[in-house]
């Protein structure tokens, strides 16, 4: 059973179909990576797992994969960006050959802009664009203010506009 | 680029990613790993709490049966003194009762 106490194997079972794929979907539009998106939907899978007695309710196993998994890819991906400062070795630089030869010229170059921006704005586009969340729910999944977010949101597309307009201009 | 063509660029990108087959095997592994980890740090606690207190019930069953009983003593002026002594550091500690 998914209520309170143990998740049990067929819950977890359950939540994965439901969850898994979109939550992969939305660390793959963020970290670039397939293989990193699938570790971190893991991480957070087990996480809830593990505090199930806390979340104790299958309608809220949404969110709390949500926060966790996108918290693990900010920190993950600043770990990263702190290494390749120091190894001034290339960021992004994940989408693979394959991804992007089945990838219409546009949303290629989309996906290529949205992986230059800040982590911040990255998410927030992500949240709003993919995820469809409200500025409330982005705020409360990102851990910022409304106001914070609009920011982020407003910089971002300027960002990705610029990025997109630089690429088509080359 | 407008928003509904952005929205709609997202939701086009994100649909060609599907989780791979083995990963709800893999989330099972993950967890049956960590509730085992979960397990033996509870037992490491538990472990740690029993020999804790087994010591200090040791240590406390010794100082009781190093130390003696008071002596009253009455002193000139009439007030009683009681004084005990331990066997371990051969301190006297003294009380006065009225």
């Amino acid at each position: 059973m998914a209520g309170a106490g143990r998740l049990e194997d067929d819950a977890l079972a359950a939540l994965y179909r439901t969850h898994a794929a979109p939550l992969v979907r939305m660390l793959w539009l963020f970290l670039g990576d397939r293989a990193w998106a699938e570790d971190v939907a893991q991480e957070a899978f087990v996480r809830m797992h593990m505090s199930w007695r806390k979340i104790a309710d299958p309608d809220r196993a949404g969110g709390y994969l949500r926060v966790t998994a996108l918290n693990l890819a900010r920190t993950q991906l600043r770990r990263l960006e702190v290494s390749r400062r120091h190894a001034e070795t290339p960021l992004n630089d994940h989408a693979s050959a394959e991804d992007t030869a089945i990838e219409r010229a546009d949303d290629a170059r989309v996906r290529a802009a949205l992986l230059q921006l800040p982590e911040r704005q990255r998410a927030c586009l992500v949240l709003q664009f993919f995820a469809d969340l409200s500025y409330d729910d982005i705020a409360a999944t990102m851990g910022i203010s409304v106001n914070s977010v609009k920011t982020h949101l407003q910089r971002g597309r300027e960002s990705l506009r610029e990025l997109i307009g630089r690429d088509d201009n080359a | 680029m407008r928003d509904a063509e952005l929205h709609d660029v997202f939701e086009r990108l994100a649909d060609r990613v599907d989780p791979s087959p083995a990963l709800l095997d893999d989330i099972r592994v993950a967890v049956g790993r960590a509730e085992r980890g979960r397990r033996i740090r509870v037992a490491a606690v538990i472990v740690g709490l029993l020999v804790l207190m087994t010591a200090a019930v040791l240590v406390l069953a010794y100082v009781r049966s190093n130390t003696s009983t008071p002596d009253a003593v009455r002193r000139p002026n009439g007030t009683i003194v009681h004084i005990w002594t331990s066997s371990i550091s051969n301190r006297t500690t003294e009380g006065t009762t009225p």
